[in-house]
């Protein structure tokens, strides 16, 4: 019994830190605290000021203004605004924003675009702890439109989808989760914590069918649907759709992530060292099982 | 334990010391690294306290140890300071800034089988339901709100084809309100008018003569209304009556003339 406690007690105290100034305490009795002063002269007005309710130290109650109509009742209730704090935000990027970004060569159109791309660019940042959760592309220089790109972004209207899938390109629209946002606004941020890539959660229930959909290009969509529905846009608007296959680019313009996966050529559960150069991989069965499921 | 046999790494990083306690300080022993390091000193242990010695002596930065290393890209403890530095957070932190040169074990950057086991039974609370299954209850969600329209739709559809009947029926039975109103009316003051005759003078209708005879002129009229409903209700009953008889007398001749 005895000898099991001084084990623990050893084992404890070989985990603590070495006695330092940062841990030392001071010694019992080295600092007095002070004593409020009493009588005539000697407790004057500890501290309390000079008169009136401070000094009495009997204070209104929290938002009472002394008898005006208190700001927090002046104000009917607003029904309408309920969950307005919780709703998902998608801060809006125009095409002619986007064009621009190309033009000035922010942008990589050899490769597929997605939201690091946008943030790399460094003049488009989101901000997931505000319940922002990525880019909409807002229409705004759809005409001006010109490049030919494989773009993935959170949300976009149906004369975006168009404008891009007239030039030959590709959009896709992806859910993203906070946490996995959060990694993607800055993954050297991300890296540097050493914790493996988090595998991307799925859609809630609201807008599961805009990310399933084929008509809004959503990544859980079925492709072949959705090659179907680009055609379907293209009789809708009246252009000429530019055949995928026959593309000198068709493998960037088919590349996909996979729904669990966050950065392209990185798959979750894998550890990058940015220090090292070394990509670490986990063997165990379920760690696989749970970062590939 | 179980880490050892969990992971495989890419690295050089092969002879990492398996931590016992995750949150515990790195300080377990690798008796055999000793022995190798301890007798490459014994050669030249010379040497190497006069390089120290000449490193400590070239070292006018004035920093702290630990910042100092920072500056050359070191990790900047090498033994556990303070409690935070024991914690797993700061570990993967320092694995991730210094890689292998940290001395952590890589080991500690993904979860034990027992955190995993947390995870997984987060997830499960946290999203119930497959792909599959959220995209059906959708699709159901959006087929029963579409029902609800159509049934709306059509029930509007059936009233409005009612609605011109509808407003005929208002109308007449507004007209008729109206009439009979009007009628009360007349028939009030006609009384008035009566009792006024009766007595040859003007008289104050608050007058308790006055309203005597208005009761009375008021019952004449009732009993002289009565009479005339049941007048009307007897000859009603004599029209049918006929009625009844000129039909069977019709349909007796007509069998007379098939006969």
């Amino acid at each position: 019994m005895s000898g099991n406690i001084t084990e623990k007690a050893l084992g404890l105290l070989r985990s603590l830190p070495r006695v330092c100034l940062a841990n030392l305490r001071d010694a019992p009795g080295a600092r007095k605290q002070k004593r409020r002063g009493r009588g005539q002269h000697g407790g004057d007005k500890h501290g309390a000021g000079n008169k009136g309710s401070l000094q009495r130290q009997n204070y209104t109650r929290v938002g009472y203004e002394t008898g005006n109509n208190p700001f927090y009742l002046r104000f009917p209730m607003e029904p309408y605004y309920k969950g307005q704090h919780m709703r998902r935000q998608y801060p809006p990027l125009s095409l002619l924003t986007l064009q621009t970004m190309i033009d000035t060569n922010r942008i990589d159109t050899t490769k597929p675009i997605d939201l690091v791309t946008l943030f790399n660019t460094g003049i488009f940042r989101i901000s997931p702890a505000e319940h922002q959760f990525g880019v909409q592309l807002t229409d705004e220089g759809a005409d001006v439109f010109k490049a030919k790109v494989n773009v993935e972004v959170q949300w976009a209207s149906e004369i975006v989808i168009a404008a891009i899938e007239r030039m030959g390109g590709v959009i896709t629209m992806a859910y993203y989760d906070q946490h996995s946002l959060q990694a993607m606004v800055n993954p050297e941020k991300f890296f540097y914590r050493g914790i493996p890539i988090p595998p991307r959660k799925i859609p809630p229930q609201d807008v599961i069918e805009y990310y399933s959909d084929p008509v809004s290009r959503g990544y859980l969509a079925d492709p072949e649907k959705v090659s179907y529905e680009r055609f379907v846009l293209s009789q809708k608007y009246g252009y000429v759709l530019p055949n995928l296959e026959e593309d000198e680019n068709y493998e960037m313009l088919v590349e996909r992530k996979d729904p669990r996966q966050i950065f392209y050529g990185l798959n979750p559960g894998w550890v990058v060292n940015l220090r090292d150069k070394v990509i670490l991989k986990p063997q165990d069965e379920e760690l696989q099982k749970y970062y590939n499921s | 334990m179980l880490r050892g046999t969990i992971f495989l790494h890419t690295t050089r990083y092969n002879t990492c010391s398996i931590l016992i306690n995750r949150c515990g300080s790195s300080k377990a022993l690798d008796i055999e690294k000793l022995e190798q390091e301890t007798s490459l000193d014994v050669i030249d242990h010379d040497t190497t306290a006069k390089e120290e010695e000449l490193e400590r002596k070239r070292n006018k930065s004035r920093l702290n140890i630990n910042h100092r290393n920072i500056l050359h890209g070191k990790p900047p403890y090498t033994e556990s300071k303070h409690p935070f530095h024991d914690t797993l957070k700061y570990k993967r932190k320092m694995y991730g800034r210094y890689g292998a040169s940290s001395g952590i074990d890589v080991q500690l950057c993904w979860p034990t089988r027992e955190e995993l086991a947390d995870i997984l039974e987060y997830e499960k609370v946290a999203y119930p339901r497959t792909i599959l299954e959220m995209i059906n209850i959708a699709k159901e969600k959006r087929a029963e709100n579409q029902a609800k329209i159509l049934e709306r739709e059509e029930q509007i559809a059936k009233k409005i084809l009612k609605l011109d009947a509808w407003i005929k029926e208002l109308n007449i039975k507004t007209a008729k309100k109206q009439a009979e109103a009007q009628e009360a009316k007349e028939r009030k003051e006609k009384l008035i008018e009566d009792v006024r005759r009766h007595f040859g003078y003007t008289v104050d209708p608050r007058d308790d003569r006055f309203k005597e005879m208005l009761e009375k002129k008021e019952k004449e009229q009732k009993k002289a209304m009565k009479e005339a409903r049941k007048k009307a209700k007897e000859e009603q009953i004599v029209t049918r009556i006929l009625a009844k008889q000129d039909e069977q007398k019709d349909e007796t001749i007509s069998q007379n003339k098939e006969n």
